[in-house]
């Protein structure tokens, strides 16, 4: 008889994590489905990334606070990567350009421009935005 | 407590009686607010989502 219970806890130990998971799952669905995308090709928005962090109090909302995210982030880019997102997105320079300008192949822009986005969303993802 | 009392707890729980569900949710507080934590900060609002998907879902458990 106790092994009877004892087998039906573990059950429910289980069930309780099985439910438990799934509602984690739901609630990050959830989430995601309310977050506002940003566009790269939004020249306001780079500027305002290039500028980084104000000191201006303005009312925080999460659209301004996600900027201040990727300001760091963009910081911390290696500054070639940093020049190649400013020819591209600031200086709306084609990509042949780009490659003129730093005397590189075209296919190095794009493989740069590529990473260097890839990087940024890695690390707005896992919340690498924190200052040192 | 002892597997018997466990178990009926349980029962109770599934059926729907309210203390019993709380009773329920105390002994797995530990896997609930383990499982809250979102970017290594403790999230309310997903914990309270997992309570109310548990209340929810409990009275679906086949003993």
């Amino acid at each position: 008889m106790e092994l009877k219970n004892d087998a039906l806890r573990c059950k429910f130990t289980a069930w309780m994590q099985v439910v438990v998971k799934r509602a984690k799952i739901d609630y990050i669905r959830s989430l995601k489905r309310h977050y506002n995308e940003v566009s790269i090709d939004d020249n306001q928005f780079v500027d305002k990334l290039i500028a980084g962090p104000t000191n201006e109090i303005e009312t925080v909302n999460s659209f301004e606070f996600e900027n201040e995210r990727l300001s760091i982030i963009f910081k911390k880019l290696v500054p070639k990567r940093q020049q190649i997102l400013k020819l591209l997105f600031i200086d709306n320079m084609s990509a042949e350009e780009v490659a003129a300008e730093l005397r590189c192949s075209l296919q190095h822009v794009y493989n740069l421009r590529s990473l260097t986005l890839k990087e940024l969303k890695d690390k707005l993802n896992k919340g690498e935005f924190k200052n040192d | 407590m002892t597997d018997q009392e466990f178990k009926s707890v349980l029962m109770r729980a599934i059926s729907g009686n309210k203390d019993d569900i709380t009773k329920i949710l105390k002994i797995y507080a530990p896997l609930i607010n383990r499982s809250s934590y979102l970017y290594n900060k403790l999230d309310e609002d997903l914990r309270q989502h997992i309570l109310m998907h548990i209340i929810k879902n409990i009275s679906k458990f086949k003993i």
